[in-house]
């Protein structure tokens, strides 16, 4: 005979950790500090990645229009004059993002785990309670 | 409504059962639909070549996530203006390096969103996506849509001046075709506007469906078609741009039907969203909020019994159960031999603090 309240304990840690929707089982293995110094790293290498194919775009772009095929002197250093500051405010503003994005992901993954050891501890309280003298679990009754 | 329920339960039913053949056959038409509006659009060959070739990326999806589609179909239109002209194929490279790259920056969920939305403004029903995804996604998700207006972008440009483009012209050299590649996606009204209202409908649309009043995601369908509209038309106008008005209701249309679907799957007594609700009676006004289970940590009763030997906690579930003893009782069942009988109970109940680590 299946016992009603076994299945729905068990269904609802397995409801818990069905939640997991981006790695939370992996960010949980981390602590804060690690995790958001690993993501801030790798979103900064992307970042700045990014960045520099836009730029070769431009570079290209100005390429084609003067119709020369170097750059002049005056082009580097305009690019040094507003293309270093553009770039900051621009890692700036996407690791800001990045920061409160990671830190957010790692909260939610935290709940999970939360939830889902809630779940299991209280099976396992199920499980002791009602299993046998002999060690046998108490699967139905 | 009952029969709407059913017909849910029915559906969730058949999907349980079917769920890997499902999503490889949902994964294989995605795919296969994206590859070959690219194609259709920016491919010289044969149109049983188009087919063969859009065919053989969308058969590896079927074993792949569905994020891929998105990388193969960047991959094809970089490919495809490899062909056309090596400058053109180089900007497209750039682009589409930039562009996975900010995607990772992020790395938000939903990343097929981007082949979907070129998919979409490719056949001319950019309206059909936006509210949809805000019901969905969170607010990431935004960034593969807009993605996806980009790729749009370049391959409507390569389609305009695919002679102008094209490697057989020799008005212009390689670099001066990259700058008018580039000029003429910069200077592309038409995605801009929809750039803009993919952002704003899904704002509205996931702003509204995360507020805690009953209805809210068929007040946020509503809120997100009409805010879609109305960028729509503001910004054609203020950027000269000339927009497909039987397209657009035709966008709206399907949209609102994908957006009724997900309403009726996802959010009708699915037990997994906070509920308010508001009634009165002769003497009171109630404001009643519900919060599902799943959410909340359990609370934990700790019972402390006081013996002759000192005190000794016990767990939660150690609190007697009346149904339990009544049971019990009836059945005659008496604490056995040796058992310690409790002189006296104390109950504290408190939130139980979450520890960090434990759970792998």
């Amino acid at each position: 005979m299946i016992d009603q309240e076994k299945t729905e304990r068990m269904n609802h840690a397995a409801l818990c950790e069905a939640q997991a929707v981006h790695g939370e089982r992996a960010i949980c293995r981390l602590r804060r500090r690690d995790y958001m110094t690993i993501q801030m790293i790798l979103s900064w290498c992307a970042a700045t990645g990014a960045f520099l194919c836009l730029f070769a775009l431009y570079l290209l772009y100005v390429i084609g229009r003067s119709a020369t095929d170097t750059v002049s002197g005056a082009f580097i250093a305009r690019f040094v004059r507003i293309g270093i500051p553009v770039y900051l405010v621009y890692i700036a503003a996407a690791l800001f993002i990045c920061h409160a994005l990671f830190a957010q992901r790692y909260r939610q993954a935290k709940a999970w785990q939360r939830r889902c050891r809630q779940a299991l501890e209280d099976l396992n309280t199920w499980y002791a309670d009602n299993s046998s003298p002999e060690g046998k679990e108490g699967g139905s009754r | 409504m009952t029969a709407l329920l059913e017909w849910k339960e029915k559906i969730a039913a058949f999907y349980g059962k079917y769920q890997k053949a499902i999503s490889a056959a949902v994964r294989f038409t995605l795919a296969f639909a994206v590859f070959l509006s690219i194609l259709l659009q920016i491919s010289t060959q044969e149109m049983w070549q188009q087919l063969i070739t859009a065919l053989v990326p969308a058969l590896f999806c079927l074993f792949l996530p569905y994020g891929t589609i998105s990388i193969f179909a960047v991959g094809e239109a970089v490919i495809l203006a490899w062909f056309l002209d090596a400058g053109v194929g180089i900007a497209m490279l750039l682009i589409a390096l930039a562009s996975v790259l900010l995607y990772f920056v992020f790395r938000p969920e939903y990343g097929c969103l981007a082949g979907v939305s070129v998919f979409l403004c490719l056949t001319g029903i950019p309206g059909a996506l936006p509210v949809a995804a805000g019901l969905l996604c969170g607010p990431t998700a935004l960034i593969p849509m807009v993605l996806g207006v980009l790729y749009y972008d370049c391959i409507s440009v390569i389609q305009t001046n695919f002679s102008a483009l094209s490697s057989f012209s020799t008005a212009m050299d390689e670099t001066e075709k990259i700058s008018y590649f580039l000029e003429r996606s910069a200077a592309n009204s038409r995605a801009m506007v929809v750039g803009i209202a993919y952002a704003a409908a899904f704002l509205t649309t996931w702003v509204i469906r995360r507020r805690p009043f009953s209805r809210s995601a068929g007040i946020a369908t509503a809120s997100g078609m009409i805010v879609y509209i109305l960028v729509v038309l503001a910004a054609s106008v203020f950027f000269s741009a000339s927009v497909s008005t039987a397209g657009m209701v035709a966008g709206c249309s399907i949209g609102t039907v994908a957006a009724v679907l997900i309403i009726l799957m996802n959010f009708t007594m699915d037990g997994s969203l906070t509920e308010t609700l508001e009634y009165e009676d002769e003497n009171y006004h109630y404001y009643v909020k519900a919060v599902p289970k799943l959410k909340v940590a359990r609370k934990s009763v700790q019972v402390r019994r006081f013996t002759d030997g000192g005190e000794e906690p016990l767990e939660a579930d150690d609190f007697p159960d009346p149904e339990k003893d009544e049971a019990a009782g009836d059945a005659g069942i008496s604490p056995a031999a040796g058992q310690e009988v409790p002189v006296q109970e104390q109950m504290t109940a408190g939130r139980e603090k979450g520890g960090n680590g434990g759970y792998h």
